[in-house]
């Protein structure tokens, strides 16, 4: 029986010693040990093994960090030495075919290009977390009112009140009101945008101001002067980043205020042109149920999701009924309801669908891609036959050989990934100068995530199509191979299986890709070509703002109003000006509020039907192209109290009068008729439907009402701001310089802004949609080209190998005819079966395109059928090409063909 | 092939003791003999990190015994020089023969 040397320490040597010597030096050691032990005794012996342990460490170290090389010199190499030869050896070889080389780099960095570039968006619009402590707690919040016929509405004091004060599961809550704001004093007066906020907004974001402090509850209130809180950018632009500038005074609105604060760089809430914030001063009467604009955001306790949040929100909406003196009917048939979604969703609004259609779709470019150069690669492969079976008789191994045909494909997918990266960069840069509106897209970089995407993505493609390749030549017959070539007359059908396959894979994606682009081209084209209801081009449009210290009482801005169309209107170059409380096409802008006809049955407890009121001065139906159906336009006698006329839209005459003519019925804003006497609108005409919201969307309800020439009393506020719209000849924005002077002729201190023509609204209306069609098209494109490349290779490749055949075939007497029509069909089996398939695939995913499409079906068989053709026609042309040359053949030549 | 380093002094008592032993060269007697004629102390570590070098420099070769009982059924790794270690060893102390030729060491009184 022998004695085992003591545990510990063997464990420990174990670990330490030079694993090539370790189990002699171990067994050595124990034997030792033994001996040692009968002729020293236990101590002393169990002593000498633990400092034979701690002796081993260092020269065992030595020589495992030495195992790798030798102070003698050697015959072998070394497996990195292997592999640095082979990487040679392959980019050699690649460099020698530099057509198959340049083709499948481009080829793979226009597909991974389109990829890198679409994850950057999304990483940077989607992925990114917001800019503030804890983004993952921070939510808005906002009503639903479907019985109104409202999907969102943003909350209201009442509701805010009431909620903070019950609900238990929120940290903190603020609220905010976009506002724009004119900066007049030094320097050339500025329209600045603006937001006013409650004095918890910004701590329940988690942000300070970097210079001064926060608003506070003194802030919030009606009798505390109302202070200013400045962006970084508006500090370094207008007050040259004065340290001192906290304390300062400030114009704003013809007000004197002071600077109390300055915001952090780089804080863009609710978004980058943001530049100065105000204290939001809401009077105790205005805490009601009613005025749903006020923007609300709320921190949730740790660990509370939205849903728990939306749940007490929701229980919490019977109660405000009491809390505000609203009929608890009315709350159920608007059936009001709580909305809470991360703030981030709200940030992104629906950008988030279009980005995932386009990644998808980017998706199906990489794939076709991948079978592209796989193809190439198999091409490439079947001429390097003899090649292969030379070196496995010499003795090469299926691993090596198959190392040695990947390594080919990393180098491309490699140098594919560095031009797929390069192309990214280019595509968000043409992004980002296209002019889109996607929320965030000045931010959006190239980053670490984005690099590792571009990598992950490139090995995954090399995979793709170096696998294929690389495993069939490792398996290939060893004497199959090296006979086969030689003298065969035509290959084997097994072998062309795979190529087959992978052109109609190509195809049946290409189809997917042509039918989704096509959808989204027409409905695309559908909304640039609809009917408005007015003339869009030619026309001039700008906003003013009167602020209220320079024009106190209505009469004062009732007079701007005449006074600045009679300015315009005599402007050379402008046919007819007028001027609105709005503009078409500023979805939020107008005035929505309920409408009610004489005669219409009212239920107290239900809602009536809003419409938009909308203040004009006479020549706006003119100015715009809008037609009068019926009646009259605006006459100056309109404007007396209580028999102030209105013209409405078709859609209100046939709506509210749908028995008896609208003509000269009476109507009320707001108020039901029968409460009290009201001054009521006559209708005194009816115009032309508009489609004055969004261009997708059915026509706007619009009531219009005028400019009282006389200022004699009013039935309706007249709002400060306004647009002056001229209708020029010729160029509309070469006009802007005119235009400008002509207002400013009336109060040179007032700023103008957005000078824009409504034919640019148009565009920009659609801009999205376009931006989403036009990715989708480039797409499209590009698999199209890719497919049709696809096809000429493989038929050309098969047309080579059959050249002996098809000399056979003609000596024998088969006509050209004959020939070119066998390659042919050839080609379109494959053509047919992939569109087939493509056919189906496309049915089955058109339908996420459903809420993009515009006016056309996402199954509309024209276009599929277009489509296929298309595909067809192409697919033709790749085969007819390598028929003819077929069909070309001396069949002498071919006969001696190899 | 040409040696490209010279042997170091623990190579040296390795190859030395390796022609001592013959037949019976493995780990425990070579580390002993060491241990006992040049009355240095070396781990077997150490020793078989120069076994190993000079193995894959060719000097030695290596050779698996019977199993052993003493060793519970396993085999001792025994070493035996081949003719480039023979040369080897020859070169160191020809090396350091040549560097002795004519040396006489100072005596007590005159190195003080």
């Amino acid at each position: 029986m022998t004695a085992r040397p003591p545990r510990l320490a063997s464990w420990l040597l174990r670990r330490v010693l030079d694993p090539r010597q370790r189990e002699y030096i171990l067994d050595d050691l124990a034997e030792d040990y033994d001996r040692r032990r009968r002729m020293a005794g236990l101590p002393r012996t169990y002593f000498w093994y633990w400092s034979e342990t701690v002796r081993s460490i260092r020269p065992s170290l030595r020589a495992r960090a030495n195992s790798n090389r030798s102070r003698y010199p050697h015959n072998g190499i070394k497996s990195m030495d292997i592999f640095f030869a082979d990487l040679k050896q392959s980019a050699r070889r690649l460099l020698k075919t530099p057509a198959f080389t340049v083709a499948a780099v481009i080829t793979l960095a226009l597909g991974l290009g389109a990829n890198v570039a679409i994850f950057t968006l999304v990483n940077g619009i989607v992925l990114r977390p917001l800019p503030y402590p804890e983004p993952e707690r921070l939510v808005s919040i906002r009503h639903t009112a479907p019985g109104l016929g409202l999907d969102l509405m943003e909350m209201s004091m009442g509701t805010y009140v009431h909620f903070m004060a019950n609900a238990n599961l929120v940290e903190s809550a603020g609220l905010l009101v976009n506002a724009g704001v004119n900066l007049t004093g030094d320097g050339a007066p500025e329209r600045l945008e603006g937001a006013s906020v409650n004095h918890t907004f910004l701590p329940t974001l988690g942000v300070k101001p970097v210079l001064g402090r926060t608003f506070t509850a003194e802030d919030d209130r009606v009798d505390t002067p109302s202070n200013v809180i400045i962006s970084h950018a508006l500090w370094q632009q207008r007050f040259g980043g004065d340290p001192d500038i906290v304390g300062n005074l400030i114009k704003l609105q013809g007000k004197t205020r002071e600077i109390i604060g300055v915001m952090p760089e780089g804080f863009a809430y609710p978004s980058r042109g943001v530049s100065v914030y105000l204290p939001m001063k809401v009077p105790e009467s205005d805490i009601r149920f009613g005025g749903f604009f006020r923007k609300g955001i709320a921190r949730l306790k740790p660990g509370v999701t939205p849903e728990q949040f939306a749940a007490e929100l929701t229980a919490l909406i019977p109660s405000l009924g009491a809390a505000y003196d609203v009929p608890a009917t009315m709350l159920e048939e608007a059936q009001v309801g709580a909305l809470v979604d991360p703030l981030k969703e709200r940030f992104l609004g629906n950008i988030e669908q279009p980005l995932t259609i386009l990644f998808g779709t980017v998706g199906f470019v990489l794939l076709i891609a991948c079978a592209n150069v796989a193809n190439l690669f198999l091409v490439r492969a079947e001429g390097r036959n003899k090649e292969v079976a030379v070196r496995r008789a010499l003795g090469s191994s299926r691993v090596r050989l198959s190392t040695l045909f990947l390594l080919e494909a990393v180098l491309l997918g490699g140098v594919g990934g560095l031009g797929g990266l390069a192309v990214a960069w280019i595509g968000v840069r043409a992004v980002q100068l296209s002019g889109v509106s996607l929320p965030r897209i000045d931010q959006v970089s190239i980053d670490g995530r984005v690099i590792l995407f571009a990598a992950g993505a490139s090995m995954l493609s090399t995979l793709l199509f170096g696998a294929i390749p690389a495993l069939r030549l490792a398996r290939r017959d060893l004497d199959r191979a090296l006979n086969d070539e030689s003298r065969g007359t035509t290959l084997s059908r097994g072998r062309h299986r795979a190529r087959n396959l992978l052109v109609g894979a190509q195809i049946a994606l290409a189809l997917m890709l042509l039918v989704g682009s096509a959808l989204m081209a027409q409905s695309s084209w559908r909304l640039a070509n609809v009917d408005p209801g007015y003339r869009t081009e030619n026309l001039l449009t700008a906003q003013v703002l009167l602020p209220g210290a320079d024009y106190p009482t209505e009469e004062d801005v009732v007079a701007f109003y005449s006074q600045v169309v009679e300015r315009v209107e005599a402007i050379p170059a402008v046919v007819s000006a007028a001027a609105s409380s709005e503009v078409p096409l500023h979805p939020g802008q107008g005035r929505w509020d309920a409408l009610y006809v004489e005669g219409a049955a009212l239920d107290p407890n239900t809602l009536p039907p809003v419409v938009i009121f909308r203040y004009v001065t006479a020549g706006y139906f003119n100015t715009l192209g809008i037609p009068l159906v019926r009646g009259r336009g605006f006459v100056p006698t309109d404007a007396v109290e209580g028999n102030a006329a209105a013209l409405v839209s078709e859609s209100i005459a046939r709506d509210f009068w749908p028995d008896g003519p609208a003509l000269g019925g009476r109507a009320w804003q707001d108020v039901p008729p029968d409460e009290e006497p009201m001054p009521h609108y006559t209708v005194a005409g009816i115009v032309g439907d508009t489609l004055d919201q969004d261009l997708a969307d059915e026509p706007t309800s619009i009531l219009y009402y005028p400019v009282l020439e006389q200022g004699a009393g009013n039935l309706h506020w007249v709002p400060s701001q306004l647009t002056v719209i001229a209708r020029t000849d010729g160029d509309a924005l070469a006009q802007a310089e005119a235009l400008r002077r002509a207002i400013w002729s009336l109060d040179s201190n007032l700023p103008i802004a957005n000078i824009r023509t409504i034919a640019s609204i148009v565009n920009e209306s659609t801009l999205n949609t376009r931006f989403t069609m036009t990715l989708l098209v480039l797409a499209a494109g590009i698999a199209l080209f890719l497919g049709g490349i696809g096809l000429y290779g493989t038929i050309s490749y098969i047309v080579s190998q059959r050249t002996r055949e098809i000399g056979v075939r003609m000596a024998l007497g088969a006509a050209r005819n004959d020939v070119a029509n066998m390659v042919l069909r050839q080609g379109s089996r494959v053509a047919v079966m992939g569109l087939s398939v493509g056919m189906v695939a496309a049915l089955a995913l058109a339908r996420v395109l459903d809420s993009l499409l515009y006016e056309i079906s996402s199954t509309d068989p024209a276009t599929y059928i277009a489509m296929a053709a298309l595909l067809l026609v192409v697919a033709t042309l790749a085969t007819y090409i390598p028929a003819r040359r077929a069909a070309r053949l001396d069949p002498l030549e071919g006969l001696r063909a190899e | 092939m040409t040696r490209s380093a010279a042997l170091n002094d623990v190579e040296q008592f390795v190859l030395l003791a390796l022609l001592r032993l013959g037949e019976n060269a493995y780990g425990v007697p070579i580390r002993a003999e060491i241990e006992e004629r040049a009355d240095r102390a070396i781990s077997m570590a150490a020793v078989y990190a120069a076994l190993d070098r000079m193995q894959r420099g060719g000097l030695i070769a290596a050779q698996l015994s019977e199993p052993r009982p003493e060793r519970g059924g396993r085999a001792r790794k025994h070493f035996r020089l081949r003719p480039a270690g023979t040369r080897a060893l020859e070169d160191a102390r020809g090396a350091m023969d040549r560097m002795w030729d004519g040396v006489d060491l100072p005596t007590d009184a005159e190195a003080r």
